[in-house]
């Protein structure tokens, strides 16, 4: 297979990856069309996402800025630090966000995001792409029950507890810390504590044993609160999804600047796509239906993205 | 599943043709020279299956076509061990199936010339050398003397088919790589056994 049909390969996924933003950013009220979101948006993915997608699609960029302008104060810079690793190259271009945003939507907090490039000011000129000339998003819609974690943050505030109850409420089975923590890539700790608060003031329960708990939200007890079943979207894991994306996009623009072998592509595919694994277990991608290809075979991948990409379009 | 062996000669190729491109992709281009039974089934000499490739030494570029020896380091660099691993994975082989066993060799010391009469093929970032005949008959008689005058050296020793004269010179080096008073004996004895299977 030529490099060019090895590149083939992943076209499909980020086909289906670039949809799925697109929805997401329509969900939450961005200036975007597409088709519905009916699992949770999670907004530092979709902003690190657009990110570092947006060479592929440099439309997501001017939708970013424009639903930032007035829904910045819902987003978490903390996680948007802590998920920056997930996302290759997003650390270089997380300073130009945080100066557009800092100058477009007056979020003091995104500060923190220019301590780690010298000449923050500079950055500030050197934007990824045009501002949108004027406000075309209504600020972020908080109705659709994607955008349930977001509307939690607006009612209590952007911090742990509000994304563990949107994303215990978006749960089918009970979940343990360490799940909670890798999901939402906050520390083990930082979710422990949460989760007792949480627990002591009746908002989720536990199993007992204290060594390996599990935890979760009687959902129906929300329900009348939030305006009814319809109005809670599952977890879509998307942060484990969209950083298998972003790190096989990066691994194709490595393959593309080096002469590698088919065989050597393949390999280096398969190590990639098998340091996320357990991301995409988690997400309920792979299973007994779709597994990781063992091959060394660049057809073998084409043919799993080719089904990835299916799976990731049911599950938005 | 049990580690599967290499074949023929288009396998261990084939296993060191993967090992080389991985290193390509790596930038990290190794040399190394191999002995033992896939450098005679390199070198066509015989044509049974090997379950690994021993590597005698790495080498070190001298000059533009020159290469000194040196011995193989006591834990193989990152890039070349991942390969082994990853080949050895998608060809069935053990994890080990390229290792520097003969390594000991360096303490008693090589036959002399040897680098001379070293061979050289590439397999992509992966430079391999096969040691010459001559220092096959030697290494093959100190293996089968330290191992059997039947066993798999033995075997390989009469299948590279030496005269007497080559047998007389390579036990004479050998002699002198063992101090133990039963080993000349045991030299002795291989010699008559390839000598046996010839007639």
């Amino acid at each position: 297979m030529s490099a060019r049909a090895a590149a083939n390969s992943t076209t499909g996924l980020l086909e289906a990856t670039l949809d799925v933003l697109w929805r997401q950013w329509r969900a939450i009220g961005g200036a975007a069309a597409g088709g519905a979101a009916t699992t949770q948006v999670d907004p530092e993915t979709l902003c690190l996402a657009s990110l570092v997608l947006q060479p592929h699609e440099p439309r997501l960029w001017t939708t970013m800025i424009d639903w930032l302008r007035l829904g910045a104060a819902l987003v978490s810079v903390q996680r948007l630090k802590n998920l920056a690793d997930e996302f290759p190259g997003s650390r270089d271009l997380l300073p130009r966000l945080a100066a557009t945003v800092l100058e477009e939507g007056k979020d003091a907090r995104f500060r923190a995001l220019l301590t780690r490039l010298a000449g923050a000011r500079a950055e500030r000129r050197t934007r990824i792409g045009s501002h949108p000339p004027k406000q075309r998003s209504g600020g972020p819609a908080l109705q659709a029950s994607a955008a349930l974690l977001l509307r939690l943050r607006a009612a209590f505030g952007v911090g742990v507890k509000a994304d563990l109850v949107a994303f215990l409420l978006g749960q089918r089975v009970r979940v343990s810390v360490a799940m909670v923590a890798a999901a939402l890539c906050y520390s083990t700790p930082a979710v422990f504590r949460a989760l007792q608060d949480l627990r002591v003031a009746g908002f989720v329960r536990s199993t007992d044993q204290p060594t390996a708990a599990e935890y979760w939200i009687d959902t129906y007890r929300w329900y009348d609160l939030l305006g009814g079943q319809k109005a809670v979207a599952y977890w879509g894991f998307w942060r484990e999804t969209i950083a298998y994306v972003a790190a096989v996009l990066a691994w194709e623009e490595e393959a593309g600047r080096r002469s590698f072998s088919e065989y050597a592509r393949a390999t280096s595919l398969r190590q990639v796509a098998e340091h996320h694994e357990p991301d995409l277990v988690r997400a309920g991608l792979l299973g007994p239906e779709l597994a990781l290809p063992q091959s060394a075979n660049l057809a073998d991948w084409r043919e799993f993205h080719k089904h990835l990409a299916q799976r990731v379009l049911d599950r938005v | 599943m049990a580690p599967r062996s290499l074949n023929s000669s288009a396998d261990i190729e084939l296993a060191l043709l993967r090992v080389g491109e991985l290193l390509a992709a790596a930038g990290e281009p190794q040399a190394i020279v191999i002995v033992g039974g896939a450098a005679l089934g390199l070198l066509g000499v015989v044509a049974r299956a090997t379950r690994d490739v021993d590597i005698l030494a790495f080498a070190r570029p001298r000059g533009r076509d020159a290469w000194t020896l040196v011995p193989p380091p006591p834990q193989l660099p990152e890039s070349l061990a991942v390969a082994i691993r990853t080949v050895g994975r998608d060809l069935g082989l053990a994890d080990d199936w390229l290792n520097t066993g003969p390594a000991l060799q360096w303490k008693q010391g090589l036959p002399p010339g040897l680098e001379t009469r070293i061979r050289w093929r590439q397999y992509a970032a992966l430079r391999v050398g096969l040691v010459g005949r001559k220092d096959l008959i030697y290494l093959k008689l100190h293996a089968a003397a330290d191992n059997s005058p039947e066993g798999s050296h033995a075997r390989d020793l009469a299948a590279l088919d030496p005269t007497d004269a080559e047998l007389e010179e390579a036990a004479q080096w050998v002699k002198g790589q063992d101090a133990g008073a039963a080993f000349p004996r045991l030299v002795d004895e291989v010699m008559i056994s390839v000598r046996a299977r010839r007639s």
